[in-house]
């Protein structure tokens, strides 16, 4: 399964970005092999419908959780549709806040469609 | 002629002039323009005689037509769409209406329908006519029913436009349309950043403007010292007072109940058809 969270830099150690719609880059993990990628967020400098396009690129990496500290509605709807859920950070760590949440120690952010989040 | 009536902020006394002065006008025309929260119907109290709806026309796509070309997706320059699990999934508060989508579809998978985003009361309050914009709790673009209200109203007649706080787009429709701009403004620092603003769309438009000073009675007022230094037409100004706040808070149309207030505002109303030259 792929987690994908927002990163102020591709810099190790990788500190969450506030943001997700406008964050520059994405860690994401790929826990069936415990591997982290980064990727550039190519709609940074989008006016308007960022968390349009940031959920649509998730979406099509086959992300199923994003970790984020909030979520604007835009992309909410689309992680709704796209079943991807979506939980709340604490604090700016990564490491942290993905062992938080293999503990399912994160609350989640929106009420999705799926019952996924009872199944990680 | 249609006058606006603007301010950078909120609550610097937009509606109180605009209802106030149009009240002195027979057979004129208020209109609010603050389509997210009008409130002028607070003190007009006016009786609707009719209610015209305003919709946008968003599109609607056929699944099983659409074959996940994307190409939709691709173009909306809004980025109101987004392809998930097969399907073209639209952000209606996005959308703009713009018909884009439904003109590159190659495979005739995008439909139009109406939308309401909100609708105009159309109505009178004694001697005057009113229109009031409505927009729906849900729509973000209040724009579109502005613009509907400019093509409806009757620009023969004297129009006080009250329009939404700040500077945004639908602010920028409100001055497009006008014939003549005033400005309220409150003599505070922060109301003088929020002049600026207003001040540089005016003259990006070059409109024709004046300002009104509200509760000019502070002792350092910044605001004031700003307009004179640029030479800006002061059409008047008003000191804080007890009674005209309670009054007006309580919606009660002080240019007509009260004969001090009624030549105060007949003055400011000389004053701006002068700057406007009204004939
Ligand atoms: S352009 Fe037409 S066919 Fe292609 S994804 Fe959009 S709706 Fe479907
Ligand atoms: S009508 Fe225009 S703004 Fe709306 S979804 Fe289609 S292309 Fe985007």
């Amino acid at each position: 399964m792929k987690i994908a969270i927002p990163i102020v830099s591709d810099n190790k150690p990788y500190v969450i970005n506030d943001s997700l719609a406008r964050a520059p880059y994405f860690a994401l993990i790929d826990n069936s092999n415990n591997t982290v990628k980064t990727i550039v967020n190519d709609y940074y400098f989008q006016p308007g419908g960022a968390g349009v396009k940031v959920a649509q690129m998730l979406c099509d990496l086959n992300v199923k959780v994003v970790l984020a500290p909030r979520c604007g509605e835009n992309a909410q709807n689309i992680f709704n549709q796209a079943q991807i859920d979506v939980y709340q950070t604490i604090g700016y760590d990564l490491q942290n806040n993905y062992d938080l949440f293999l503990q399912k120690a994160l609350q989640s952010i929106l009420v999705t469609l799926s019952n996924h989040h009872q199944e990680v | 002629m249609v006058i606006a009536f603007l301010s950078g902020k909120g609550g610097t006394g937009k509606t109180l002039f605009s209802v106030n002065l149009a009240s002195l006008v027979k057979d004129s025309v208020y209109m609010d323009c603050d389509v997210e929260e009008p409130n002028g119907h607070l003190f007009l109290h006016p009786e609707i005689l009719n209610q015209v709806p305003v919709n946008k026309i968003i599109p609607v796509f056929d699944p099983d037509l659409c074959v996940g070309c994307r190409q939709c997706v691709d173009f909306c320059r809004y980025n109101a769409l987004a392809f998930i699990h097969n399907q073209v999934h639209i952000e209606g508060s996005l959308c703009h209406g713009c018909g884009g989508c439904k003109i590159i579809c190659e495979h005739q998978a995008v439909r139009e329908t109406a939308h309401e985003i909100g609708h105009i009361d159309i109505g009178k309050s004694n001697k005057i006519n009113t229109m009031t914009g409505w927009m729906n709790v849900i729509e973000e673009a209040a724009t579109p029913i502005i613009e509907e209200m400019f093509d409806h109203v009757d620009k023969t007649k004297l129009v006080f436009a009250d329009c939404p706080p700040g500077a945004s787009c639908s602010v920028m429709a409100c001055i497009k349309n006008a014939d003549y701009v005033v400005v309220v403004a409150e003599a505070t620092l922060y109301g003088q950043e929020n002049l600026k603003l207003i001040l540089e769309l005016l003259t990006e438009f070059n409109s024709h403007y004046g300002i009104i000073l509200n509760q000019s009675n502070t002792q350092d007022n910044p605001v004031k010292r700003y307009i004179m230094e640029r030479n800006i037409p002061i059409l008047g100004e008003v000191n804080y007072e007890l009674e005209l706040a309670k009054r007006s808070s309580m919606g009660e149309i002080v240019s007509i109940s009260k004969s001090r207030y009624h030549s105060m505002f007949k003055k400011f109303l000389y004053q701006i058809l002068k700057e406007a030259n009204y004939e």
